[in-house]
């Protein structure tokens, strides 16, 4: 009998793998930077939404993730200068998809960096102006507060490839490729 | 009691099983919630595309439907006017440096007696520049000043204030070469033309402001470019 309830135990709670859900808190961040051969645009957003599924516990040997969309509205971007934003969501049809959304699939721990800090491999999904493209990227996880997961990570890819052509600012083109920064700060929900 | 705690664990323990390890291939865990399921097969890590997910069904790939309100018109517009407005301020920009070119040649021929360029072609040429440079520059402000305005504004100086400051320069020096100029050549072809000195004053200072002018302008072009 004994045996049998310590199976019961054993099966309804395998540590291993139950992942806790961890919420996008305040300080979390996502930083485009594109170039024009005179200056260079950065734009930043810091109204960030979406949760994750995450076992911190088992951080050593973890490799998966479940995750709501990240999403970041088009408006929240400020880059200093109001004319520009308000082009920013011309070129990406903000109307039609306000918008930007980042979907994880998968994250593999590969090394720890220093205690409580890891280097990791985050896979998903960005959409932007209704095209789906795959990211997969270094990241750092730092768990050095155990209650305040922070996931940090940079992407890269070309405009051309969410269908968004190259803007123009007196008649000189803004180079095709771009970074994103995601700085995120999760907290147990 | 037996096959009660049995059936319990099971009823209990399944779901753990279901979610426990579910691997690909790799052995890289990989469970969506609340997103299209990815097929097993797809190696999460690879930049290969997952084609498995139909369109149709990704919430995150499918428009939102919005109604064209007159602020939507409004900033169409405006984005219409301004993309004019830098092409008529560069044809300006241009056309003005010539203006300011065949002007130092004919300065150069009347104070210093220069005789490397024709007087009458230069003067004819430097009335061509002054016509059009003053028509794309008008053309340029007025589609500026009626383009539709929005409310969002920047705290502190940037760099689109800094344009506009720009503008009362080269706006009110480009109104009033023209005038300037016309001046200069109706004294000094009239009956009673004006001292050597006053005649040389009024070219001088009506080249000076052509410089200052197409500074500003040049300027503000930077302030946009470089922001």
């Amino acid at each position: 009998m004994k045996k049998l309830l310590l199976l019961c135990v054993l099966l309804v709670f395998p540590s291993r793998v139950w992942a806790e859900t961890w919420t996008v808190d305040a300080g979390s961040a996502v930083t485009y930077y594109v170039h024009h051969p005179m200056h260079e645009v950065v734009g930043v957003s810091k109204d960030i939404k979406g949760e994750i599924a995450f076992n911190a516990a088992a951080i050593s040997d973890f490799t998966g993730v479940a995750g709501k969309p990240i999403q970041a509205d088009w408006t929240s971007f400020d880059s200093d200068n109001g004319n520009r934003d308000q082009n920013v969501l011309k070129f990406v049809e903000a109307r039609q998809y306000p918008t930007i959304t980042f979907v994880p699939i998968a994250i593999r721990i590969e090394s720890e960096k220093s205690p409580n800090i890891y280097r990791a491999k985050l896979a998903g999904h960005l959409y932007v102006k209704g095209i789906k493209k795959k990211m997969v990227s270094d990241a750092t996880i730092d768990l050095s507060d155990p209650n305040r997961l922070r996931i940090r990570t940079r992407m890269e890819r070309k405009l051309t490839d969410f269908g968004i052509e190259p803007p123009s600012l007196l008649f000189i083109k803004t180079k095709d490729p771009f970074e994103m920064d995601i700085d995120l700060f999760f907290v147990k929900k | 009691m037996k096959p009660i705690a049995i059936f319990v664990a099971a009823v209990l323990g399944l779901p753990s099983f279901l979610f426990a390890d579910a691997r690909d291939m790799s052995g890289n865990f990989s469970l969506v919630q609340d997103a299209p399921i990815l097929v097993a097969e797809v190696d999460p890590f690879s930049m290969d595309e997952d084609e498995s997910t139909v369109a149709a069904d990704d919430p995150f790939l499918q428009p939102v439907q919005v109604e064209v309100t007159d602020e939507m018109r409004r900033y169409d517009r405006r984005y219409r006017m301004l993309k004019y407005h830098q092409g008529f301020a560069i044809a300006a920009l241009g056309l003005w440096a010539g203006q300011l070119i065949t002007g130092q040649i004919l300065y150069s021929q009347d104070n210093f007696k220069a005789t490397w360029a024709d007087s009458n072609r230069t003067r004819m040429a430097h009335q061509i520049f002054a016509y059009t440079s003053y028509s794309a520059y008008s053309t340029a402000m007025l589609l500026a000043i009626t383009a539709p305005k929005f409310d969002k504004k920047q705290a502190g100086r940037d760099a689109v204030s800094t344009h506009r400051a720009l503008a009362w320069v080269h706006g009110s020096t480009m109104m009033l070469l023209p005038w300037v100029g016309l001046v200069s050549a109706r004294l000094n072809s009239s009956t009673n033309p004006p001292s050597p000195t006053v005649s040389k004053a009024i070219k001088t200072g009506h080249l000076a402001a052509g410089y200052a002018g197409w500074g500003a302008l040049a300027g503000a072009m930077l302030t946009i470019l470089i922001d």
